[in-house]
């Protein structure tokens, strides 16, 4: 009986969990770009309405925040509702009996929902650019801005779902998070405007720096503090990914 | 072995309040958050707030508290119970469906009832404002709540895919929160969904709850009235259709 | 090689963090190509058991081996080496039934040509072709159920392990199902199969074991467990609404009360004495049938479970009740009917 082992087998796992993963998520797809645009282009549109006349500094600022947005409740919602699901269906324990190895399953998973989440942030940035007729200077940023943020959404939304465990506590954390995320997140305004306390905790949270990150990616000049930014995601990815290890290894 | 209308109605509101037992203090937090939070909050979005938009503001959100519960949280956790089906085993007990109904909305109301006195709470004191609450206030708030239930109820019982009932819910937040005239003027939209709002029932909703917490703000408040007990009662009519229907 | 995939459990416990002892001491061992029933009422802790060879949840004590390997060390291992159909539904919503089976045989390392074959040969064996290129979400329980069983067999472990495999499955295709997972055996795996339908275990299965309460409580071929009411009989009868059960009669072995039924156990010699009971009952109007047939396993199951755990040691080698002659370890080489 032999066990096979080695980077060869996890390659050849990854890519038939992959596509296991890509058929499972099919039916999904719609929703996820739906939800996407309606947070990001969304919510940018709805920003304005609360204003009433934007002037145009604030509104490149809105705008080039719009993707941000998208990004948090893709990974919020999108991966979250996935996992929950599968938790109110005790489904999870068919997929952690498959034979690939943990690792190989979550990455898997991670990178389908990551490349979900690109085109919806493209026509966000596309729609919420449109309405308020403005250009953006797009750089090839854009790529590397894209990815790490979609991947970092994903990581912190998994790892916190199969944290909780009990899919009605995350589906109302997530509710309350997004209600946050849309309101307080210095993504569409500038985090000076935040009292002290509160900027403090956002320089802690990835919530600013993402927005940062994808600002960066499509503008010139707005932002100084980009290094520490993809730091601080690079970050949050990495203790997402040990906090899903433990926690899809534990018996 | 009937079971008389009351017993019956106090029974549902016992279970309810049983299976939401472990929701609810979750919920009303999230609704604390959605209205206190939003209307802190929103003062961030801009770099200096006029007084009107804050008068706005605090007094339109109180009523997306009022409807939250009963739009977005009931056909949630009805599209729960389809997927784990004891939709069926729900719908099958004796109770009489409007004794059923009207013990949800006593449990909405009771949910959102905290979050609306925060949110108001909140934002007087954040913006320095003044309101003139009348005796008005009351029905108005009722009739939003029962609005919001009997639409919640006919998304939950009408649509029978539970993706199809969530993206239903997921919308409404949308257009409550952000196209609708709910926290702002109408005058903020565009013309054409301004036009739309007309018939909608939240611009109105805001409008009569709005009458009864402050003067010369709330303009058309009659026909606000009627545009809301008009959506109740087609929402009433498509609940007692979806539960009759054996198709 | 190492080893020749002899499947065994010895002294499995499992305590939750609450206290609960889901599992006491249970020891097993299924040899390859050979089919084994777990059964037992719900709760009983077969689930459990199951959980923790696949490696989904790990024993507080014990040993699980498959062969040399060691299971519990290393359930990476366990999952490339056991292949496992859950209690639940298989997560297929978005897939179309074959396909969902191709890429399950894939994840389990079988190539594509290979797997492709195994696919077409599963939809027609158990008779799914009129749903082969279905979504999931549109598929009934029991389809679905048809369509995780070729997902896990397609490109099967050494250990099969099926949790209730024919759950919501209609007659015609559990007949199909139990072909395939004979066939299954006859390619040299060991199955493990729960189920608390005891007349389909008794047909499919070559051992069983009962477990209750989290003990396994009896072992031995289905022959062997109906052994000890050879030479009896059945003897049912259906109670008259509002008339109480009468008392046991005299030349009964046992009876249970069932509902409105009255099932007793009579010595096959004392059949004419027990028609003419059951009629003078029926004429007094106590009862409205009766009905006279071999004893079944079922029988057998019920007797055990009712009386709690068996013999009640708490000695983890005690298998509670006998089968039969005690043959030492191994009960029912009797391969029966």
């Amino acid at each position: 009986m032999n066990v096979r082992r080695g980077p060869g087998y996890w390659a050849a796992s990854y890519a038939a969990m992959l596509r296991f993963d890509l058929a499972a998520q099919r039916n999904w797809l719609p929703m996820f770009a739906l939800m996407q645009i309606l947070f990001g282009a969304g919510m940018a549109i709805i920003y304005g309405f609360y204003i009433g006349h934007l002037p145009a500094d604030a509104a490149l600022f809105i705008v080039s925040g719009a993707p941000a947005l998208a990004v948090l409740t893709a990974g919020l919602i999108g991966v979250v509702m996935m996992v929950t699901e599968r938790q109110q269906a005790g489904t999870w324990d068919f997929i952690w009996s498959l034979p690939a190895p943990r690792s190989a399953a979550v990455a898997s998973t991670f990178t389908v929902f990551t490349l979900l989440g690109v085109p919806g942030i493209v026509a966000t940035l596309a729609l919420a650019a449109w309405r308020y007729g403005l250009t953006l200077t797009v750089t090839p940023m854009v790529v590397p801005a894209l990815l790490l943020s979609s991947l970092m959404a994903t990581s912190v939304g998994f790892a916190m779902a199969q944290l909780i465990a009990r899919p009605v506590l995350t589906n109302a954390i997530v509710n309350a998070l997004i209600f946050v995320v849309l309101v307080f997140s210095p993504v569409q305004f500038p985090i000076s405007r935040l009292p002290l306390w509160l900027a403090d905790v956002h320089r802690v949270l990835p919530i600013y720096y993402l927005g940062q990150v994808l600002r960066a990616s499509v503008t010139r000049g707005l932002v100084s503090n980009l290094a520490l930014s993809y730091a601080m995601l690079a970050a949050w990815t990495a203790a997402a990914w040990v906090a899903t290890a433990w926690v899809v290894r534990r018996r | 072995m009937a079971t008389t209308w009351p017993r019956a109605y106090w029974r549902m509101v016992a279970w309810d309040l049983a299976d939401f037992r472990l929701h609810l203090p979750v919920l009303s937090a999230v609704l604390i958050l959605q209205g206190a939070g939003f209307a802190l909050g929103i003062g961030l979005l801009f770099s200096d707030m006029p007084e009107a938009a804050a008068v706005f503001v605090v007094t339109g959100v109180p009523v997306m508290n009022l409807i939250t519960a009963g739009l977005i949280f009931e056909p949630q956790l009805v599209a729960e119970q389809r997927t784990r089906g004891s939709y069926e085993f729900l719908q099958s007990l004796p109770v009489p469906r409007s004794a059923a109904a009207l013990a949800w909305y006593t449990v909405a109301l009771a949910t959102a009832a905290p979050a609306v006195a925060l949110t108001l709470v909140t934002g007087v004191a954040r913006y320095h404002l003044h309101l003139t609450v009348t005796p008005m206030v009351v029905p108005a708030m009722l009739l939003t709540c029962l609005a919001g239930v009997l639409l919640g109820l006919a998304i939950a019982h009408g649509v029978t895919m539970p993706m199809a009932a969530m993206l239903a819910s997921t919308t409404l937040i949308f257009v409550m929160f952000g196209f609708s005239p709910v926290a702002f003027p109408a005058a903020q939209l565009p013309g054409w969904l301004a036009a739309v709002n007309e018939w909608l029932p939240f611009g109105s909703m805001a409008t009569i709850v709005r009458a009864g917490l402050v003067t010369g703000v709330a303009s058309d408040v009659p026909r606000a009235y009627l545009v809301v007990a008009a959506w109740a009662a087609g929402a009433a009519l498509v609940v007692a259709w979806a539960q009759g229907r054996r198709g | 090689m190492d080893g020749d995939g002899l499947f065994r459990a010895d002294g499995v416990t499992k305590v939750y963090p609450n206290g609960v002892r889901a599992n006491d001491g249970i020891s097993l061992h299924v040899a390859p190509g050979e089919v084994y029933g777990l059964l037992g009422p719900n709760g009983a802790g077969k689930t459990t058991l199951v959980k923790q060879v696949i490696g989904l949840l790990k024993p507080t004590s014990g040993r699980i081996t498959l062969g040399t390997r060691d299971l519990v060390a290393d359930p990476a291992a366990a999952r490339q080496l056991c292949s496992y159909l859950p209690q639940a539904q298989v997560p297929i919503d978005s897939f179309r039934a074959r396909e969902a089976i191709v890429l399950c045989g894939r994840v389990r390392g079988g190539g594509r040509a290979a797997v492709e074959r195994r696919a077409d040969e599963l939809v027609e064996a158990l008779d799914l072709g009129e749903w082969r290129d279905k979504r999931g979400i549109g598929l009934s329980g029991g389809v679905k159920r048809l369509v995780g069983f070729a997902m896990v067999t397609v490109c099967p472990g050494r250990l099969v392990i099926l949790d209730e495999p024919t759950n919501d499955v209609d007659p015609l295709r559990r007949r199909l199902l139990w072909e395939q997972v004979r066939r299954l055996g006859d390619e040299g795996a060991a199955v493990l199969l729960v189920t608390h339908n005891v007349l389909e275990a008794e047909k499919a299965v070559d051992r069983l074991a009962v477990i209750d309460n989290g003990r396994l409580i009896a072992e031995g071929t289905p022959s062997a467990m109906k052994a000890s009411d050879r030479g009896h009989l059945r003897l049912q009868l259906m109670i008259a609404p509002g008339r109480d059960a009468p008392g046991q009669p005299p030349f009964a072995l046992r009876s249970t009360l069932a509902g409105r039924n009255l099932m007793t156990v009579i010595a096959d010699g004392d059949a004419a004495v027990g028609i003419k009971w059951a009629q003078e009952v029926i004429a007094s109007g106590a009862a409205e049938e009766y009905a006279l047939s071999a004893t079944s396993l079922e029988d057998a199951y019920i007797e055990l479970t009712s009386h709690g755990s068996g013999g009640g040691e708490s000695d983890g080698e005690d298998r509670g009740v006998d089968f039969g002659e005690d043959r030492g370890v191994d009960f029912g080489e009797d391969a029966g009917g």
